[in-house]
């Protein structure tokens, strides 16, 4: 049996025995908009930024909890870099320029194809295009809900919807949202409030999760299982 | 491994006021045969492999163009 062979066995297997369907939407009667619509808004405004920095911390390993907190940690690494336009540039070591098609990194003797080197192979392939994440979750915007807290897993809770009046109040409730991790927002020309959640969580089906897994391992990081 | 276990998620933070993300967070997860609960088709508990890709965005439009080398912007438009 080739390793296509078990891979596409493995997608089905995931297909059938995946239940996990997030309704985007608020819940009933609920003036929180929905995720889906939100997360959309964002996509469409992020396409427009010209420029930005983006960091990304990357862990792996085993974890034996819900929240999927590591506890055995197997990969650690740290990149940073400068968006401009459809090219990133990280001018920390090693120095290298990437589009989302190819990549040159400075090796100490000279430039490099980034994918001749174990470090740019590494770099490429752990780094993605923030868009093109942006991209790939866009097209599962139908399983967009919102989420409590980064980690995703805390359950959707009603949306609480505060009548606008008293300022001190409000000020007070805003600073209070915040420290609970959520920005309370104005609807214009509307008479309420809706303390939106700063979260929204997209789930992927198994198929793109499967895929997801491999690209992790054909970076060359993984050294468990 | 047991990728028949195998769930990927994304996490967006929204900056609210200016409706542009902070961040965006990756979590690729599978079982591990004989250890992973999983319900629902979601890893719930167990050991299990876990990844996380935790992107923080920041200072929109004050990058400037950066200068490229002739020897890497050779290697740029090469594929």
């Amino acid at each position: 049996m080739t390793r296509r062979t078990v891979l596409s066995i493995a997608t089905a297997a995931l297909l059938v025995s995946w239940g996990g369907a997030a309704v985007a939407g608020p819940p009933a009667g609920s003036k929180r908009p929905a995720a889906g619509k939100v997360f959309r808004q964002v996509w469409r405004n992020f396409k427009k930024a010209k420029s930005y920095e983006v960091s990304v911390k990357i862990e792996g390993g085993i974890s034996g909890t819900p929240d999927h907190a590591i506890k055995t940690r197997t990969v650690n690494e740290n990149y940073s870099g400068e968006v401009y336009g459809s090219l990133m540039h990280h001018p920390a070591m090693p120095r290298a320029f990437r589009t989302p098609k190819s990549g040159a990194i400075f090796t100490g003797t000279g430039w490099k194809n980034i994918l001749a080197d174990r470090q740019g192979v590494r770099l490429d392939r752990l780094f993605s295009f923030p868009q093109t994440l942006f991209d790939r979750a866009g097209r599962y915007v139908r399983f967009a809900e919102w989420v409590e807290s980064a980690s995703g897993s805390e359950e959707e809770k009603p949306a609480e919807i505060k009548l606008v009046g008293d300022e001190k109040e409000a000020d007070e409730e805003k600073a209070a949202g915040k420290e609970k991790g959520r920005t309370v927002v104005k609807s214009s020309g509307k008479k309420e409030d809706v303390d939106l959640p700063r979260f929204i969580r997209i789930e992927t089906p198994p198929k793109e999760a499967l895929k997801h897994f491999i690209e992790v391992e054909n970076s060359g990081c993984m050294s468990v299982g | 491994m047991d990728k028949t276990a195998t769930n990927a998620f994304y996490v967006i933070e929204v900056d609210h006021e200016t409706k542009l993300p902070k961040g965006i967070t990756l979590t690729v997860l599978t079982g591990r045969k004989g250890d992973t609960i999983v319900k629902g088709g979601r890893i719930v508990g167990g050991d299990h492999v876990a990844f996380h890709f935790e992107y923080t965005i920041s200072n929109y439009e004050k990058v400037e163009a950066p200068e490229i080398p002739a020897a890497a912007r050779k290697l740029l438009a090469s594929r």
